[in-house]
């Protein structure tokens, strides 16, 4: 399948391995990949401040960027789920409409293209370590099933997965993050107390702003958890 | 709407009912004053409703000299501490057992106990005589049944029950969008209701009554109904908000959401905390001036998940940003926010606001205290990631895109 990379601003600049791991994993299945650097973002923290025409002007910009490529590949299920959900909303009648439904319907986040779309669990990967998973909330906007990111772990050899007593937001939403610091920060260490109390080595995530989260905050304690992408965990071999 | 509302009004009024229109908060607290006023009432037992707590229906009757008692447990134990309720169906949720025994000592001056049952006990032993002393009673309403002109009272300690039929005169409070077309409807809405609210498929006491059915009780009874618009109406115009009047009041999204959790519900300054509180205070409320409630969540969407109505409270959240966005909080906020669409206007600007981005990230930990830094209320309680030796772009534009290039051994 002819495929075209969506890198969020954030793994462009903070975790470009996360896009090399994605690249790598999708080659390794045998599609041919390509990414176009006049990409910037997505526009959605726009979007979740409100600003909705912000939003369509930086939205517009992305719209040429995927070609003709049968399928275009998030690693951030928040990014994926503004494309998939918002951008036909965005641009209602206008002449962008069309473009707009096509970039929609063509996205589709990482661990739920592998799953959901190409039915693939298996990608020939070996981790050894002892994860729990810290599904980003954005992946049920994204159309992702709860259990797509397991599927794939399950898979991996030398891998073993622990579960948190119980799962939840790891407190960044955007804005939230810097509008209401205290309690952003608050939600993190709950889920960083869980991840630590699951006994687990790594957390892995399908979205590079919870990694971005969760990373700041183990940061601060003592024995910090290292936090890994879906995208690094199935590329290792 | 309109017609359910026209429907309802012919057949409450034609069984005997009297209807006080109330456009906003201070009409209805007009209405309900000429009400007391006219039927010379002294004493006033009431249940819970967020609408009542809207309209202040309580501090209004207690100035106007008029003895109250609420009569919902954790109503009363909250109003006997003077704070509004935390959570709209457990108004008490944020107390200890031994803070409810303190306030129940200290407001009705029975003994202290911390054991539920006791404390329960001496409440009914307490409100029984009120309930018969008392000159009126004052409600909100679940529903309101348009094809029967019928009110709907949900309660789990059959106060509602007492306060609709043993005082003379009744009073509802309800907004407009309490109005179901059908009694059809019902049976699914008392479910959704139910099971959301406190778990049980049929909800624990259910009082459906009219105008007729309280006449038959007795010549003198009264009963009024104070349907409240009070900025309602502005939400049903705006699809975005419209469907947010779907709220049967359950508090399932405020059990569910992180924020909630974390802050408790009286960190939202509005008698309807939670998610939909964010959405309806700033429409029902502005005197609280809790504008920018819909920035104090992250999106996560599991409120409008758990959802028995199936509002859609992550769009209805953006969409209240969005009439904000003018003036988001904070001018830091704004300022990011242009800096950042122009950066992302183009890949040149980007290669430019990213750099940038990168000075203030690698420098944000050494500025944290100072107010130079944009990102100081990040770094206070996070730290910040590493800059990579190359960005995505760059690795691509170096190797080609060839992945085994890039290809690291963890």
């Amino acid at each position: 399948m002819r495929i075209a990379l969506h890198i969020p601003c954030i793994v462009d600049q903070w975790m470009p391995e996360i896009g090399i791991s994605m690249l790598r994993v999708l080659e390794r299945l045998g599609h041919s990949v390509t990414y176009n650097p006049a990409q910037t973002c997505c526009g959605l923290p726009a979007l979740d401040v409100g600003c909705r025409r912000e939003a369509a002007d930086t939205a517009r910009r992305q719209l040429g960027a995927y070609g003709d490529a049968e399928a275009i590949v998030s690693p951030s299920a928040a990014c994926a789920a503004m494309m998939n959900r918002e951008y036909p909303e965005l641009f209602i009648g206008r002449p962008e409409e069309k473009d707009a439904r096509s970039v929609a319907t063509r996205t589709h986040e990482f661990s739920h293209f592998l799953v959901g779309v190409l039915g693939v669990c298996e990608v020939g990967a070996r981790y050894e370590d002892v994860v729990t998973v810290q599904d980003c909330c954005k992946s049920r906007r994204a159309g992702c099933a709860p259990d797509e990111i397991r599927k794939l772990l399950a898979k991996v050899r030398g891998l073993r997965v622990v579960e948190q007593a119980e799962e939840g937001c790891c407190g960044f939403g955007g804005p939230f993050a810097l509008a209401y610091p205290a309690l952003s920060s608050a939600m993190g260490e709950a889920r960083s107390d869980g991840i630590f109390r699951a006994g687990a080595r790594a957390f892995v995530t399908n979205d590079p702003a919870c990694l971005l989260q969760l990373r700041g905050i183990m940061g601060r304690r003592a024995h910090p958890i290292r936090g890994v992408h879906i995208a690094e965990v199935l590329a290792s071999v | 709407m309109e017609k359910r509302l026209t429907d309802f009004a012919a057949r409450f009024e034609g069984a005997g009912g009297k209807l006080h229109w109330a456009p906003s908060a201070e009409d209805a607290r007009a209405a309900l004053l000429d009400i007391v006023k006219q039927a010379g009432v002294k004493t006033v037992v009431s249940g819970h409703s967020s609408t009542l707590e809207e309209i202040e229906a309580i501090a209004t009757l207690k100035n106007a000299g008029v003895k109250t008692r609420r009569t919902e447990f954790g109503d009363l134990v909250t109003g006997l501490r003077n704070e509004p309720p935390s959570h709209f169906a457990h108004p008490a949720m944020h107390l200890s057992r031994e803070q409810t025994g303190k306030a129940l000592h200290d407001g009705l001056g029975v003994p202290t106990t911390k054991i539920p049952e006791e404390q329960a006990d001496l409440v009914r032993q307490t409100l029984r005589a009120e309930f018969l002393a008392a000159d009126m009673g004052l409600v909100g309403a679940n529903f309101l049944v348009a094809d029967e002109g019928k009110a709907v009272l949900v309660d789990r300690e059959g106060n509602l029950r007492l306060v609709a039929s043993l005082p003379r005169i009744l009073v509802i409070v309800a907004g407009i969008d309490k109005v179901t077309g059908e009694a059809d409807d019902l049976p699914i809405l008392l479910q959704a209701l139910s099971a959301s609210a406190c778990g049980q498929l049929t909800p624990p006491g259910v009082t459906i009554l009219g105008p007729d059915a309280r006449r038959a009780c007795g010549a003198e009874t009264e009963m009024h109904l104070i349907l409240v618009d009070n900025g309602r109406t502005v939400l049903l115009a705006d699809p975005a908000s419209a469907e947010t009047l779907r709220c049967v009041k359950c508090g399932a999204c405020a059990d569910v959401c992180p924020v909630y959790r974390m802050a408790g519900g009286h960190a939202y300054g509005s008698p309807i905390p939670g998610p939909i509180g964010a959405v309806l205070t700033p429409a029902l409320m502005p005197k609280l001036r809790q504008n920018e409630l819909s920035f104090a969540t992250p999106l996560c969407g599991a409120c409008g998940d758990v959802c028995p109505v199936g509002i859609d409270l992550h769009r209805a959240l953006v969409a209240q940003r969005r009439t904000l966005s003018h003036r988001a909080p904070g001018l830091r906020l704004r300022l990011m926010l242009r800096l950042y669409t122009k950066a992302m206007s183009s890949p040149t600007l980007y290669a430019i606001g990213v750099r940038f981005a990168r000075i203030l990230v690698v420098t944000a930990d050494l500025t944290r205290d100072t107010p130079f830094n944009p990102l100081s209320d990040w770094a206070k309680y996070r730290t910040l990631p590493g800059a990579p030796g190359k960005t995505f772009r760059a690795w691509w534009k170096s190797t080609g895109g060839s992945s085994s290039a890039g290809a690291r051994k963890d």
